[in-house]
């Protein structure tokens, strides 16, 4: 059973990274990258990872992969796709990708990855267990971990300090307003400065659902 | 043919394991319709009229009458809508509240004719983080839901449940930390028995009870919470577009949501299968003391239900970030520092 | 239930440059908070200065007191000391050259200062990293800060773009790289950099393609980060966006860090397997070298110009780097303090021109600053003359140590591509030079804001320092083998 849901969980992550770059329309391709995500904690779950696929679904799936889905949900229409890429990057990017794909091949097929088509490590019980990677952070991964916590200060700095509203800030002031308009509901949605009349819609935009 | 958690102290036959997926998830679906019953009729109660009593001796009957209207009617989509993920979301919504309930332990191993089985589906060692694992996949069938019916009304209503469900989360993740940090182990099992020698984990941790509850409320979308799908403004949230097959589907996901967070917080907090005042628990009786702390709580959110006015959505989003946040966050400290020292 | 766990050992005193730094980070954040206005004016800087101080003694102190601390996370060795330094003196002045600008429009004078100084603890945690992880979470807390430093002047466009571009970019360098740290890993299953040093010598993992793929994956990531070519291409843009004296720390502290961490995984560990990443180095360099002073010959902009010659400059060092032998590392980390130095000088130039005059970041803003402000063209003059490699600046000596360490290690032809390159450059230098005293500007422009003291002090400081490091560079030198003797005897 292990072979099986092996290759359905790697099918099925490879299938969702490429649906992330092949996928025109933003919404399909976010979906995408959740499914990748659920396939790569499937393959955490054969690795005896348990708390990792947890943790993965957890942070990925049911945190960051929302954000990406609210924002690509209330912005991205479902029409609207994404641009081409054009010239020669549409030539060069392949090749670049293709190199590097045989790179990689050859370097883990001629690895000297001995473990490859054994059936693995012999691991104790408590391996990947939550309190093993909590013993191992607070000791020999002290440091890093005590730096990512000091990431994730810097993260939350920076993004109120860019994202925090202004004093002084005016309609008409580029590039932020544009961003503003952007977003503006579409007519006939029901809003109030509809119902009332002569007065315009804000924003201003007029987009078709 | 090895299963994937019989390496980590999980081994029982495999037909054991399937016979109690089969008892668990005939038991769940069963408390569905009663639960719903009881909520009408309480319902009815509280706001001094009779509530559904036609159909059989005092309306017994209803809620198989319900079943049958809606699994009859004829499926339709709107013209608006993505067919596949249409079709998707009601699915995801019941499989992954349905896989929630597997970790509810609804007792300790026991023996049945000799053979030791744990009364519960699984008891991983990730424990409460698996349930946290399908409540996050559990926010796409909403989200995809509203947003594939094409509908402003569903979509506004799967954007404020799918806000309304992160925000929440964070709160009753941490909440729960207090507890893990109580009992040394995220299996609930372990929990529970960690209870038996430290008293029930309301007692110390009243405040993580607390906030827990409420985020619970808010998780399941349950008044004073249903802002996903409120009447008034939003006719019926994401599942406006939906009838018939789907729309029973995320209807049932509901009401199992509740149940199953009433059965954690029981599990959590007070004491699992344990009796009060130290009485021993027989073997067998435990699936019923869990059942019956269960019906309680779930008394409690239709309580809840009848008596509080909706929040207005601003100030749900306060409560969540700036109220019941910094509560478990400082629960969180403090608790650490208790076990510590 | 609490399973008893052995708490590592933490020497305190070997990590207090660390630990002050993040201190004086947070401090300086909450004085951001202050209500007065001017009074925060002086108060963030003046405690940023205070943290940077502090930190930089608590370095000096420990020099020749090499250290492996935290559960082997991190080594504060001759190496993390002076690097060390350079990136805190390279952040000093970042805080002095913004002193005057604008930083209260942007993200906040607190929030400024506060990133500025953690970027600077990712910096130093990346020159100090003993171990693979360390070194990822060390340049992502170097990375983060300065996205957002990047864009912080929101209400340019190209500020913006500039902090999403290097966003982007940034990213993919880093994915890049830990791709490659997770292939190295997996050859020798080990994250702790001594560790995989024994692996590869002693097991002969050395021939195994997974290392090598994963060596290539970790200096191409790394070549992003020090924006070596042809991993360069959002260098212009990013350095024109930015704020300037942002772009004047990314020169010269980011590029440090990328360099030192560089040096470590290369001539540490993976030293057994010079043969195989020495020639990739030398095409790196070779590739830097040329493209970079080569699309620096038409530029306009100073900020982009600079952007170009860094890129070349980068190629100078690795082309230290090739040889991995004492004297190379010498000549490489003696180079890269010079090249700080007299970056400093040129972007601080920059700044005060472009605070004074409309076009004053074109060339054509330059011209006649010799007649209006002597002094300032001088530094200008000083910095240009040792970037081109002229002596009697420092910028000659380190590229002659550089030419002599490569043709010592048998690297005659990257001798004579860093000599050729050296002589295109004169032909953008010597025009910065030649339009500033040789043309009249083409009006009398009235400087509308008072000029600056500190930021002229800078740059004549640094000036001087060039000239020092070249009149007088036998001290500096023997510093810098120094420094390379440990590296290579400690692996």
């Amino acid at each position: 059973m292990t072979p099986l849901i092996f290759f359905i969980a790697s099918i099925g992550a490879i299938a969702g990274a490429v649906g992330v770059i092949a996928l025109r329309n933003p919404f399909y391709g976010v979906l995408s990258l959740v499914g990748h995500l659920l396939c790569l904690a499937a393959l955490f779950l054969l690795l005896h990872a348990e708390f990792l696929a947890a943790a993965q679904v957890i942070v990925y799936a049911g945190g960051v992969m929302v954000l990406y889905v609210f924002v690509v949900a209330y912005v991205g229409g479902s029409g609207e796709s994404l641009g081409a890429s054009h010239g020669w990057l549409r030539i060069l990017t392949p090749v670049f990708v293709g190199v590097l794909l045989l790179e990689l091949m050859v370097a883990t097929l001629g690895s000297g990855l001995k473990a490859i088509g054994t059936e693995g490590a012999d691991i104790q019980a408590s391996f990947g267990s939550p309190a093993e990677i909590g013993e191992l952070l607070l000791t020999r991964f002290l440091f890093p971990f005590e730096v990512a916590s000091l990431l994730l200060l810097v993260a939350a700095i920076g993004a109120v300090g860019l994202a925090r509203r202004r004093s002084g800030f005016t309609v008409g002031d580029a590039p932020l307003d544009a961003a503003a308009r952007s977003v503006s509901p579409p007519k006939g949605s029901g809003t109030m400065a509809e119902a009332a009349g002569d007065r315009p819609v804000f924003g201003g935009k007029v987009g078709d659902q | 043919m090895t299963p994937i958690l019989a390496t980590v102290n999980y081994s029982e036959p495999w037909w054991i394991q399937i016979i109690k997926a089969l008892v668990i998830f005939a038991v769940g679906l069963q408390l569905i319709p009663l639960v719903l019953l009881a909520e009408r009729k309480m319902l009815g109660r509280f706001q001094g009229r009779y509530g559904p009593n036609r159909v059989g001796p005092f309306g017994v009957m209803q809620p198989l009458a319900d079943i049958i209207k809606l699994a009859t009617k004829e499926s339709f989509r709107p013209r608006t809508s993505v067919g596949f993920i249409f079709m998707a979301a009601p699915a995801i919504s019941i499989i992954t509240a349905v896989a929630t309930l597997a970790i509810v332990p609804f007792g300790n191993t026991v023996d049945i004719f000799g053979t030791k089985v744990g009364l519960y589906g699984v008891d991983p060692s990730i424990g409460i983080l698996y349930a946290f694992a399908f409540g996050g996949i559990a926010f796409y069938g909403l989200m995809l839901g509203g947003w594939a019916s094409g509908s402003k009304y569903s979509f506004l209503g799967a954007m404020r449940s799918a806000a309304q469900l992160i925000s929440y989360e964070i709160s009753q993740g941490l909440a729960l930390v207090g507890v893990v940090m109580l009992a040394g182990s995220l299996s609930l099992t372990e929990i529970v028995d960690a209870q038996a020698t430290q008293g029930w984990f309301i007692v110390p941790q009243i405040v993580g009870f607390v906030v827990f509850l409420v985020a619970g409320f808010a998780e399941t979308n349950r008044a004073p919470f249903d802002l996903p799908e409120a009447d008034a403004e939003l006719v019926g949230g994401y599942i406006t577009e939906y009838g018939g097959g789907g729309f029973t589907s995320f209807f049932f996901a509901e009401y199992l949501n509740v149940i199953v967070v009433s059965a954690i917080t029981v599990t959590v907090y007070l004491g699992g299968w344990l009796l009060p005042f130290g009485w021993h628990t027989p073997g067998l009786a435990m699936p019923f003391i869990v059942i019956g702390k269960t019906c309680l709580l779930i008394f409690l959110f239709i309580w809840v239900r009848a008596t509080l006015p909706r929040l207005r959505y601003d100030q749900l989003m306060s409560l969540g970030w700036k109220i019941l946040l910094p509560i478990a966050t400082i629960n969180t400290l403090a608790t650490a520092v208790m076990v510590v020292t | 239930m609490i399973a008893a766990i052995k708490a590592p050992l933490i020497d305190w005193s070997a990590l207090a440059p660390f630990t002050s730094l993040t201190v004086g980070a947070v401090v300086v954040l909450i004085a951001g908070l202050v209500g007065s206005a001017r009074l925060r004016s002086w108060l963030v800087p003046g405690l940023a200065l205070v943290t940077l101080a502090v930190t930089a003694v608590e370095l000096l102190s420990r020099w020749n007191h090499p250290k492996v601390i935290v559960s082997e996370a991190l080594r504060v060795d001759n190496l993390t000391v002076t690097l060390g330094l350079l990136c805190v003196g390279a952040a000093a002045f970042a805080v002095i050259l913004s002193l005057r600008s604008d930083t209260e429009e942007g993200v906040g004078r607190g929030e400024y200062h506060s990133l500025l100084l953690f970027t600077t603890i990712g910096m130093l945690i990346l020159i100090a990293a003993n171990d693979l992880v360390t070194i990822f979470v060390g340049l992502e807390l170097l990375s983060i800060p300065l996205y957002v430093l990047c864009a912080t002047e929101l209400r340019r466009e190209h500020s913006l773009e500039a902090g999403l571009k290097y966003l982007i970019v940034g990213s993919v360098g880093s994915a890049t790289l830990l791709y490659g740290l997770a292939l190295i890993y997996g050859a020798t299953g080990s994250t702790s950099l001594p560790k995989i040093g024994v692996a590869i010598s002693d097991t002969g993992a050395l021939t195994d393609p997974l290392l090598l793929a994963g060596m290539a994956l970790a200096i191409a990531g790394l070549s992003f980060k020090a924006s070596a070519a042809p991993f360069h291409q959002w260098t212009p843009d990013v350095y024109e966006g930015a704020p300037t004296p942002v772009t004047t720390f990314m020169a010269t502290a980011t590029k440090a860090a990328a360099l030192g961490i560089l040096l470590r995984i290369l001539v540490g560990p993976l030293l057994p397997a010079v043969d195989d990443w020495a020639p990739v180095i030398a095409v790196i360099a070779t590739l830097s070298i040329v493209v970079g002073n080569f699309g620096a010959l038409g530029q306009d902009s100073l900020k982009r110009m600079l952007a170009w010659s860094s890129v070349a400059q980068v190629g100078y060092l690795l082309a230290g780097l090739v040889v991995a032998t004492s004297l190379g590392i010498g000549a490489l980390v003696f180079y890269l303090v010079v090249y700080a130095v007299m970056t400093l000088a040129a972007f601080a130039v920059v700044i005060e021109n472009e605070r004074t005059s409309d076009d004053g970041e074109r060339l054509s803003g330059f011209a006649g600053l010799g007649r209006r402000r002597p002094w300032l063209a001088g530094a200008m003059t000083v910095s240009m003359l040792s970037l081109a490699g002229l002596p009697p600046t420092g910028g000659f000596i380190g590229k002659l140590a550089i030419i002599n360490a490569d043709a010592s290690g048998g690297w005659m032809w990257l001798a004579i591509v860093l000599v050729l390159g050296s002589l295109v450059s004169l032909g953008y230098y010597l025009r910065v030079i030649a339009t500033m005293w040789m043309t009249e500007g083409s009006a009398e422009k009235t400087p509308v804001v008072k000029q600056a003291r500190e930021i002229v002090a800078v740059a004549l400081l640094a000036a001087a320092v060039t000239i020092a490091a070249g009149v007088l560079p036998s001290w500096p030198l023997e510093r810098a083998q120094d420094v390379g003797q440990t590296v290579i005897s400690s692996r």
